[in-house]
């Protein structure tokens, strides 16, 4: 078995062996991102858990990234194809810089471009095993967009992966409406990211949330939300129940 | 007994990298365990790159080696070329590309820690995957799991090269 030293040519690190890469299984995971339109833009929020298994090893991973001056990626997934993606991403916007024509790639153009890499690792059968969520503004016109690990994109007023496809999602079809201010985006990520901390059991509550608008990308200071634990059952637990088993 | 010679050198391992007020401190324990055989009870887990960065390996014994030793190499030529010493960011980063291009293959935990004039003492965990995730402190290895709760609740930000040390003995 050789042991294949990368060689970087300018376009992306290749392996010298063709068949020692097929289906992959994940490590270092990180879990939902929830992402909205909202009036001025684009919201995102996740958490900053990197599980390993069923361990919750690493918490402090941003899973969110600005890409250019227009975007910003959310993933889920496999955080080290999630890297990966960043620093393809990084020698786009390099190329797109060197240019110097005054354009600059917005987030339409790295949706798409992010469609085809994942896609095309796909049927090469050496998926990037990510969940990605693209969200961006520019010249006015707020896009959002997502990403699978199949090449299934599309865009959306509003995005959730992982288990937040199956907890986030419903809330944000009815509470979601155009016009959003900022407040209330705010708001409503911050009750779907409740949600999944109650729910999904590799959530944790440390979590960020990004604000993408016409003048910028801001990825907010790590927080926690309140929770609420004060059922009845609780205030008095051995009530009714003296003595052990 | 089923003592199995024949099965893969692993380490059954516990390593550890801490930042401190000054640079990092790494540990690791001794043991190369074959099966249920004790392979080797004096191993080095900690292993020189360059002058100012170190790793520690876990994992199987033979990849994490060869890591290390392809690494070693890379990084003396970038020294050379470079004129000064390599930084530990950079270390790390080979040691990344090694690791995730090569994951379907290699199974070894790696911690690199060093010092630079640029950044200072630093610590990077480099998983199975290839992930990489700068942090204060590290531990890897199967024996790590044990000391998840102990580091929780012991870390604390500049300690002294002391307290570092006997942290990391104790565990």
């Amino acid at each position: 078995m050789t042991f294949t030293i990368p060689i970087d040519n300018g376009d992306s690190v290749k392996n010298a062996e063709a068949d020692s890469q097929r289906t992959l299984y994940p490590y270092v995971t990180g879990t939902s991102i929830v992402a909205i339109k909202y009036k001025d833009g684009v919201l995102m929020a996740s958490d900053m858990g990197g599980s390993y298994g069923s361990t919750l090893r690493y918490k402090n991973i941003e899973r969110m990234k600005a890409i250019g001056k227009h975007s910003l990626l959310g993933a889920s997934g496999e955080i080290s194809d999630f890297q990966e993606i960043l620093r393809y991403l990084d020698e786009l916007v390099l190329n797109d810089n060197m240019w110097d024509d005054g354009n600059s790639l917005g987030p339409k153009e790295v949706h798409n471009y992010l469609t085809r890499v994942m896609y095309n690792r796909r049927n090469k059968f050496n998926p990037l095993w990510n969940t990605l969520v693209l969200g961006g503004v520019k010249n006015g016109e707020s896009y959002l967009g997502m990403v699978s690990m199949i090449g299934v994109s599309f865009e959306d007023n509003h995005v959730a992966t992982g288990f937040g496809n199956h907890l986030a999602r419903p809330i944000l079809r009815d509470e979601w409406h155009a016009d959003l201010s900022f407040e209330d985006g705010v708001k409503l990520l911050e009750k779907c990211m409740r949600v999944l901390l109650y729910r999904d059991r590799s959530a944790i509550n440390k979590l960020q949330i990004a604000k993408i608008t016409e003048e910028g990308v801001t990825v907010s200071q790590p927080y926690s939300l309140n929770t609420f634990w004060e059922f009845k059952a609780f205030h008095n637990p051995t009530a009714g129940a003296e003595g052990s088993w | 007994m089923d003592l199995n010679l024949d099965a893969p050198h692993s380490m059954g391992t516990t390593i550890i990298g801490v930042t401190y007020n000054g640079g990092v401190v790494l540990g690791a324990d001794s043991r190369t365990s074959t099966g249920m055989y004790v392979a080797n009870r004096a191993s080095d887990k900690i292993t020189q790159l360059t002058d100012n960065v170190y790793v520690c390996r876990s994992g199987s014994a033979a990849d994490s080696q060869v890591v290390s030793d392809y690494v070693r190499y890379f990084l003396h030529q970038h020294t050379i070329q470079l004129g000064q010493p390599a930084t530990v960011k950079v270390s790390a980063n080979l040691i990344r590309m090694l690791a995730y291009n090569n994951k379907n293959m290699l199974q070894t935990g790696l911690i690199v820690g060093g010092w630079d004039k640029y950044e200072g003492g630093k610590i990077y965990g480099i998983p199975l995957g290839g992930t990489v995730v700068e942090q204060p402190f590290a531990i890897g290895g199967s024996g790590s799991s044990y000391l998840y709760g102990f580091f929780d609740q012991a870390w604390k930000e500049n300690m002294t090269k002391e307290e570092a040390e006997v942290k990391i003995i104790y565990a």
